[in-house]
């Protein structure tokens, strides 16, 4: 069995002026002290606009980082939102690329579609097209990262043929877990 | 005057398995080996699609790295392609890089000028500059005003959020705009943004006009932000080395290469884009045919001062012709067309210690002052 962390990256009030600061210095601390125990892995969520909830809302810049003060322990998007107005799935495949080229190969591709009104509506996804779109994305990022070019002609997005780069290292391409609400598998250590 | 360093990363070809690998870790060496010589900045482009040209198409990941590997050094997008992600999303990670970085991040900004990127994102040309007018004006209200909401041609966020986190940069990080062509000179001066000219080829007297429209234009800035980013940077495309000749004979087919692919690229824009009147400026670069560029153009780069090649005088001589032109920064732009990584390390250590503490000691007219945001009513205006 491996051990992992897994943040939303919270902080109930009362709040002080320099608290989301804080919250990133210290969970950072705390995944560099993780990686010198030898944990598995770090999973973090991406939400936006839940104040209190969870300030993790741009997971790809923290594992940047965090992929530079650590060199073991691996990194999981626990998960990338993929309804393309959060996130377009060109851009999806080429974080996670950039990540694993920088952390020598230690990302791991978590994916979900959101389950809050707060979200949906802020990024006006309509709640019934989210798994479509979730499931249009999922299914065309591995082949972005395996397929020399890749074109698309979709329900959500459609694009002509196109390199998209860089590739990741992790060969045939990192690991793939998937989280929603209804569909969750193969992973012990995701919440939520 | 500042100087810093932008890249592209790109990696021409032939390919080993794992340029890709290869050409990343080599920047970070190279900046890291600049952050202790103690320039100023480093930017990065946001490129998609093509290869050789760029890899930098995750530039938030990569910026994000590079602060944790660095202690003084400020980190710049150049630029964020707005059109092409969600206004929050954005906001968001400007933030979150702000806060990893302790408050070393330049906002940059653009729009995107070839077409592999525009219609692999299916973004029509005559769009670009009102979504990235729509953006540039919601995204620091994202970072004063909570709850937030906007009712945009393109994006349209209601009912009110809180985005978060905030940067920590106060007001907010500096806010740039890459600029190319004379107009939108102006539209940087109107919103109060610096300026990053990407003017690779235009005549020096022309890029002092352009800067003259900014300058001017900026007294009556409405800026969109809560202060007026008064600067004005220019890029230096070159190599530094201990030989001027051999220096030469390295860098002059890596900017020929350069120049040709980059022609190719913008120029499809201007060919598309029958449309568009925003992108006419790139129909002399359409006109272009890429054979024609040669050894005399590279004479014509080298003798109007539009490149530094050779020793440590070439930089200190073009970048003091950048700042009489009012330049407030330079950026060499070291890593094109194959040149080696060793190469560009020594010509970092060169530009490090010989030439930034004279560039150092100039003065400049441009700063960043605080001020108002300007109201606006309409949000896609522009």
């Amino acid at each position: 069995m491996e051990f992992a962390l897994q943040y939303e990256l919270q902080r109930s009030r009362p709040h002080y002026p320099g608290f989301m600061y804080d919250i990133y210095q210290q969970a950072t601390e705390q995944v560099k002290l993780a990686d010198r125990l030898g944990y598995h892995s770090v999973w973090t969520v991406e939400h936006h606009f839940l104040s209190e909830w969870s300030y993790s809302s741009a997971p790809e810049v923290w594992y940047g980082a965090l992929s530079q003060v650590t060199s073991r322990i691996r990194l999981g998007h626990g998960i990338c939102l993929l309804p393309i107005p959060f996130n377009h799935p060109v851009r999806v495949a080429e974080r996670i690329a950039v990540l694993d080229i920088m952390s020598n190969g230690r990302v791991e591709f978590g994916s979900g579609r959101s389950i809050t009104e707060q979200e949906l509506g802020g990024f006006q996804v309509n709640p019934e097209d989210s798994r479509a779109m979730w499931e249009e994305a999922v299914a065309a990022i591995p082949k972005m990262w395996m397929q020399e070019t890749f074109s698309h002609d979709g329900k959500f997005f459609k694009m002509p043929e196109r390199e998209v780069l860089p590739k990741p290292i992790q060969k045939p391409h990192p690991p793939e877990s998937a989280h929603s609400a209804s569909e969750f598998r193969s992973r012990a250590f995701s919440t939520t | 005057m500042k100087a810093g360093l932008i890249y592209e990363i790109e990696s021409v070809k032939p390919h080993a398995a794992d340029h890709e690998y290869r050409v990343f870790w080599e920047t970070m060496a190279q900046i890291e080996l600049a952050d202790r010589l103690g320039f100023d900045s480093v930017w990065t482009v946001e490129h998609h699609f093509l290869n050789e040209f760029s890899y930098c198409s995750a530039p938030e990941v990569f910026l994000a790295c590079v602060t944790q590997r660095t202690k003084q050094i400020r980190v710049g997008h150049g630029v964020v392609v707005l059109p092409f992600s969600h206004p929050v999303r954005v906001a968001e990670r400007i933030a979150v890089l702000d806060i990893m970085s302790n408050g070393r991040v330049e906002f940059g900004t653009g729009r995107a000028t070839t077409m592999d990127e525009l219609l692999g994102f299916g973004v029509r040309p005559e769009d670009t500059r009102p979504r990235w007018a729509e953006a540039i004006e919601a995204i620091p209200r994202m970072w004063r005003e909570d709850p937030f909401s906007m009712h945009g041609k393109y994006w349209t966020v209601d009912p009110p959020v809180s985005v978060i986190p905030k940067p920590i940069q106060k007001p907010h990080p500096p806010i740039w705009v890459a600029a190319t062509n004379p107009q939108t000179f102006g539209l940087a001066a109107e919103r109060g943004l610096g300026v990053l000219c990407f003017t690779l080829g235009v005549e020096l007297k022309d890029v002092a006009e352009r800067i003259q429209i900014y300058r001017d234009g900026i007294r009556h800035a409405r800026p969109v932000g809560q202060t007026i980013n008064n600067q004005v940077s220019m890029n230096i495309m070159g190599l530094i080395g201990d030989d001027p000749r051999e220096t030469e004979d390295i860098a002059r087919e890596a900017v020929l290469w350069y120049v040709r692919r980059g022609f190719e690229l913008v120029s499809s824009v201007a060919q598309a884009a029958h449309t568009d009147e925003s992108y006419k400026y790139l129909t002399t670069a359409a006109k272009f045919d890429p054979a024609q560029i040669t050894r005399d153009y590279y004479h014509f780069l080298k003798d109007g001062d539009l490149i530094a090649v050779g020793g440590a005088d070439q930089a200190l001589r073009v970048a003091r012709r950048y700042h009489e032109l009012g330049a407030d920064q330079v950026l060499f732009f070291l890593q094109y067309g194959g040149i080696p990584h060793d190469r560009i390390m020594r010509s970092i250590n060169i530009i490090g210690e010989k030439v930034l503490p004279e560039i150092r000691s100039w003065k400049t007219m441009g700063g960043i002052i605080a001020a108002e945001p300007a109201a606006r009513t309409d949000a896609a205006h522009g």
